[in-house]
């Protein structure tokens, strides 16, 4: 669910508008994690590369 | 004459301007071409939206290193997201995914924009010389807080057509509708 990333990302960023930056440092970390889980599952499949 | 720190977060603003232009620009063309984004697409978005957020905290609270970081590591992963992306298609036969714009798909422009903000942002800390480290906020002026709302508004828009698109559940290899219109057409 990317979806979820980019929810997580917007409160990060509203957090930091109205002046919460740990709280928004925070959700961003959240945020980066999922990303970066989302990122290994969809780097599964073999690249067809030959040298 | 233009203080450097002044430059600095001039800058940094029109940073946050242009991911969110690219952002815009990315969703014209899903709309005008009527092409949906791939997974790998959808997280290079997201790439862009934390870049978004590291520029964001500069301009709404002054210029750190760890902001920098933040920048520098989300523009490193788009990098390695849409660089993995022109791997599966490097291969002539191999295709390609969605159309081309300048004889460029839009994963390679993602992979060279990526590899731009890692030289502008280089080129910020350059111009930091001797007095990175927190600084004084500026005050939200209306050009400011009309861009970081645009950056916010873009990012929540791509929540709701992302799960528009995919649902709660895993966004197809090749998508070719919209999961919630399949639903509600059921």
């Amino acid at each position: 669910m990317v979806s979820l990333v980019f929810i997580v990302l917007t409160a990060a960023m509203v957090l930091v508008w109205r002046g919460h930056r740990s709280g928004g440092m925070a959700a961003f970390a959240l945020a980066a994690v999922l990303a970066v889980v989302w990122f290994n599952h969809h780097i599964t499949d073999p690249l067809q590369l030959s040298f | 004459m233009v203080r450097r720190s002044e430059l600095v977060a001039v800058m940094n603003l029109l940073g946050l301007l242009g991911i969110t232009a690219v952002q815009v620009a990315a969703y014209a063309f899903q709309f005008a071409q009527g092409e949906l984004p791939c997974p790998l697409c959808l997280l290079q978005r997201v790439a862009f939206a934390m870049v978004a957020f590291g520029f964001l905290l500069n301009v709404t609270h002054g210029s750190q290193p760890a902001h920098y970081g933040i920048i520098l590591l989300s523009a490193l992963f788009g990098a390695s997201l849409s660089g993995r992306q022109i791997l599966l298609h490097v291969v002539p036969g191999s295709g390609a995914y969605g159309s081309a714009i300048l004889d460029l798909h839009f994963y390679t422009w993602a992979f060279l924009l990526f590899v731009v903000t890692i030289l502008a942002t280089a080129t910020l800390l350059l111009l930091h010389v001797g007095e990175i480290g927190p600084t004084q906020s500026t005050p939200p002026a209306p050009f400011l807080s009309l861009v970081v709302i645009a950056a916010i508004v873009v990012t929540a828009a791509n929540a709701v057509t992302t799960f528009i698109q995919c649902g709660p559940i895993e966004c197809p290899d090749n998508p070719v509708s919209y999961w919630l219109l399949n639903v509600l057409a059921r």
